[in-house]
């Protein structure tokens, strides 16, 4: 792909619970160990009890995530993608250290969705209706910079819309994905992406015949 | 009583394209022992939303054509979809309807128009689609 007309997006990380739980735990352990230096043991260990069930509740996937691996990026056409065409997008991972990647899976979903916000009285409701879905999936392997994996979407010519913002009305597409692997974290993280008002080649007359 | 009439070409367009057509008045005077109150016509392209959402609505830049002294026209116009603007769309949220107005502007009097239906189809579809997206499942283009 021509690096001009790439660029990598930025994703909406789906954190979840993690960054609350997270602080929280800074939180709770700074006070610990102000509470062991001033002799309070018992009040120390009832405090370090709790930062390990949080870290508990995290799950070791979500720590190795946060640990062991930077955000990842998703190599996609500054363009954007036409209506019925079948683009492949890079997926790219880097760790935080030097870790062995084994050959693994891309999976996840492509998703188009209806937003629309509305005011009722000094309160901004949003709804959203998800128009479209389908699972995609990808193959990835081990690289020198990290893991390196391909997705091939499949975006629908009549379901969903190119994409729009109109202000209060929108339609947007977006890209779910994850990694299934040894050694790989299990969360996942969703990318936008821009659906052009134009249709595939593919799909204009007499081009299907050459 | 505008005494307007509309005729599209084709009451599909294009994003990036174009809606072509012609416009009419019937003349309502003589033009020499009496002139018409009626000065120009005015041909705006504009898109609304409607559902759930507060509306959005924005307009393309329009056309406007001086009449006769006896408050006649018959002309073809050519207004531009602009390329960066929605496709026509009727999802279970929210629609986005693209009308086409063509209003008369009277002398000292509230200005009469007409209004015709317009469906904005992506780039390359105006073969494919002649209703809005999404489109049922039992519609679809073939390749």
């Amino acid at each position: 792909m021509d690096d001009s007309r790439t660029a990598t997006v930025r994703l909406e990380p789906n954190v979840g619970f993690t960054r609350p739980v997270l602080g929280a735990g800074v939180l709770v352990g700074v006070l610990a160990m102000v509470f062991a230096v001033t002799g309070n043991w018992l009040a120390a260990l009832v405090l370090l009890g709790v930062v390990a069930i949080a870290l508990a509740a995290l799950g070791p996937n979500r720590l190795r995530a946060i640990f062991g691996w930077k955000r990842p990026e998703l190599v996609v056409d500054r363009s954007g993608y036409a209506l019925g065409s079948q683009p492949t997008l890079v997926y790219l991972r880097k760790p935080r250290r030097l870790t062995d990647v084994s050959d693994c899976r891309i999976v996840g979903k492509i998703v188009c969705v209806e937003r629309v916000t509305y005011q009722q009285g000094t309160t901004s409701h949003t709804e959203t209706h998800t128009v479209f879905e389908q699972q995609v999936q990808g193959s990835g392997e081990g690289t020198s910079d990290g893991l390196r994996g391909e997705v091939v979407l499949d975006i629908s010519a009549h379901a969903g819309a190119p994409t729009f913002d109109l202000g209060d009305n929108e339609v947007r597409w977006s890209v779910e994905l994850g990694t299934v692997g040894a050694r790989l974290p299990r969360d996942k993280h969703t990318f936008v992406i821009d659906v052009t008002a134009a249709l595939d080649e593919r799909y204009l007359p007499g081009l299907q015949d050459l | 009583m505008s005494g307007l009439t509309l005729y599209l070409d084709s009451p599909v367009a294009e994003v990036g394209g174009f809606v072509a057509g012609e416009v009419h008045r019937a003349p309502d005077a003589d033009g020499i022992t009496d002139d018409s109150r009626a000065r120009a016509v005015r041909l705006t392209l504009s898109y609304h939303t409607e559902g759930r959402g507060d509306e959005d609505s924005r307009s393309a830049p329009g056309l406007e054509f001086a009449l006769e002294a006896h408050g006649g026209l018959q002309t073809r116009f050519e207004l531009a979809v602009p390329g960066n603007s929605p496709i026509s769309y009727d999802g279970r949220l929210l629609r986005v309807l693209w009308t086409l107005e063509a209003r008369v502007d009277l002398k000292l009097a509230r200005d009469p128009k007409i209004e015709a239906s317009v469906v904005v189809v992506p780039r390359g579809g105006v073969s494919l689609y002649d209703r809005p997206h999404p489109l049922p499942s039992t519609i679809r283009p073939q390749r």
